[in-house]
């Protein structure tokens, strides 16, 4: 790969990798996992680099690599581990209540990994239902019904306390 | 904001608040392990049967021209499978190995992910034949035939070995990616963005011929998967499959629109691609192209380049075992043999949940199979071995 190329990438990735470690921090809910799924998807990104820069949209791809990397992760059964015991807690952060986060974090966790990607993508990423179909390559009809089916399981879960502590 | 979506906002909300904590990521690990990504390029041409069925349940033709087209055979599915290491001379590593479609030959270079003048290894049977210093840095192969010929690149120089001895081919500097039976060679020429084009090379001593790149893509879009055994070769172009015929024309292999109602969409110039029709050549095997549809839940495909009859093969992504060269690996060495999943067994003294396989060849007939074992993505410590698997019905 030419240094141009490079520098190409190198701006690209140190420009996004707040975004980036927000969103994959979103859906996993753990910062080494975020860092990990992170890793995973600027490494494939390098090895595409000389195909995907001269795309329009890269942003798409990325961010359609990110959450790959993330069902990958679920279906590989990195939570299976979890699950059987106990899930690991983030630790505490200022801002709301730790409680608050840590329930909803739990029962997010619980949804679908389908279901749980269109959620975070959605209302924490504040992406379009468009978008969204993009990222996760199906249809925008696919979207809206996994964010109902999604917003149903997560209530489910939640039960008396939606409305309560949340 | 729908009232759904604004109560969806107020009940997720406080998990945006949270932050990650300080970033673990290193641009250089990825800039280092996205090189070495982009050198697996070990799928050849020849014929066999590898990789991607899935369950039968989801496999099905697609689109068959009536009368319904006479397709090759699937080998059988094995009944054991015995597992070895590669042995490796004086070696501590080697990068995956290519195989002909007999399963008679295996070869790879040794010494993986080292920037190093390594050596060329060729197994016949699973015995180390050949153990030869490399004519440049870190040469890794494409690809060996059944005459034990192989292919491979050094940095930016395309090589045949042959005969006990490496030539380099002609045309400047390059890779070359894959070869058949009948010693037909592709590849790229080109040692800058601007300069990379797709060539053929008739036999080891020929001039390039040139393959035709569609107007208005660039030919850093462009990669090679194989060459067949009339000499056409497969690769992509864009995020389309793509088929230069022997005589010298070329043609899109899209994918058709998914059964899900989401509908076929034509590429405009500039935009992002349909994905719905996306189709990535990965390995070229007994007249099919496998191959990979869509960018998230990744559907494993395969078309026969005679009939035109598309058949899915893998209702999720299995990247390892259908040669995709940007996979990570997978934690379980399985591999598809026609229509069935076929699980294989690890070697003694590796780690259970932490290695990862790579299946880089299947014989013809299914009973000669081989790849890679690495450490874990996190592990810099573990040597990839190469490994064999060898099978009855």
């Amino acid at each position: 790969m030419s240094d141009e190329s490079d520098a190409g990438y190198l701006e690209y990735v140190h420009g996004r990798m707040p975004a980036l470690r927000r969103i994959a921090f979103l859906l996993s809910g753990d910062s080494d996992q975020a860092d990990d799924l992170v890793q995973e998807t600027i490494t494939k990104l390098y090895a595409k680099w000389p195909r995907i820069s001269r795309v329009e949209h890269v942003d798409n791809y990325v961010h359609t690599m990110l959450v790959r990397a993330f069902l990958d992760e679920k279906r590989r059964g990195w939570w299976r581990v979890s699950l059987r015991g106990a899930p690991p807690e983030p630790p505490p952060r200022p801002g709301g209540t730790t409680e608050e986060r840590t329930v909803l974090r739990a029962a997010l966790r619980r949804v679908p990994a389908r279901q749980q990607a269109v959620l975070v993508l959605r209302f924490l990423c504040d992406q379009s239902v468009a978008d969204v179909a993009r990222i996760l390559d199906c249809s925008e009809g696919t979207v809206k019904s996994q964010t109902s089916h999604g917003l149903t399981a997560l209530r489910r879960i939640l039960g008396d306390r939606v409305g309560g502590a949340l | 904001m729908k009232e759904v979506d604004y109560s969806a906002h107020l009940l997720l909300r406080p998990l945006a608040e949270e932050l990650p904590g300080p970033s673990k990521v290193s641009v250089v690990k990825a800039m280092r392990d996205g090189r070495r990504m982009r050198h697996r390029r070990w799928w050849a041409g020849g014929s066999a049967v590898v990789a991607a069925v899935t369950a039968a349940s989801v496999g099905g033709v697609l689109a068959a021209q009536p009368p319904r087209p006479k397709l090759p055979p699937d080998p059988p599915l094995p009944t054991a499978c015995a597992v070895d290491r590669l042995p490796l001379g004086n070696h501590r590593s080697a990068a995956m190995p290519a195989g002909d479609a007999s399963g008679t030959w295996l070869a790879a270079g040794s010494d993986w992910g080292r920037e190093t003048r390594n050596s060329l290894l060729i197994w016949r049977d699973g015995v180390l034949v050949t153990d030869v210093l490399s004519p440049g840095l870190s040469f890794y192969v494409a690809g060996v035939n059944g005459s034990g010929t192989v292919v491979g690149t050094s940095k930016v120089e395309p090589y045949v070995y042959q005969d006990g001895t490496f030539r380099r081919l002609l045309g400047g500097g390059g890779e070359a990616n894959a070869i058949n039976d009948d010693g037909v060679i592709a590849g790229l020429l080109g040692t800058t963005d601007q300069e990379r084009r797709p060539v053929r090379w008739a036999s080891a001593g020929a001039r390039p011929e040139p393959l035709t790149v569609p107007k208005g893509v660039s030919p850093l879009m462009v990669s090679i998967s194989g060459v067949t055994d009339d000499g056409s070769v497969i690769g992509s172009v864009g995020t389309f499959g793509y088929i230069w015929s022997s005589d010298g024309s070329g043609r899109y292999v899209k994918a058709p629109p998914r059964r899900d109602g989401v509908p076929a969409e034509a590429p405009q110039p500039g935009a992002s691609p349909p994905i719905t029709t996306v189709f990535h050549s990965v390995v070229v095997r007994n007249g099919w192209i496998y191959g990979t549809r869509g960018s998230l839940d990744v559907e494993s495909l395969r078309y026969h380049i005679e009939t035109g009859t598309w058949q899915e093969l893998a209702g999720e992504w299995k990247g390892p075992q259908i040669g995709d060269p940007y996979s990570l690996g997978d934690e379980d060495p399985r591999v598809f043999v026609g229509r069935a999943v076929l699980d294989l067994p690890v070697p003694a003294g590796g780690h259970p949940g932490r290695d990862r396989y790579y299946v880089s060849t299947v014989s013809d007939d299914a009973t000669v199979m081989a790849g890679k074992l690495e450490g874990a993505v996190d592990d810099t410590t573990t040597p990839a071995q190469p490994i064999i698997w060898r099978c009855r019905q």
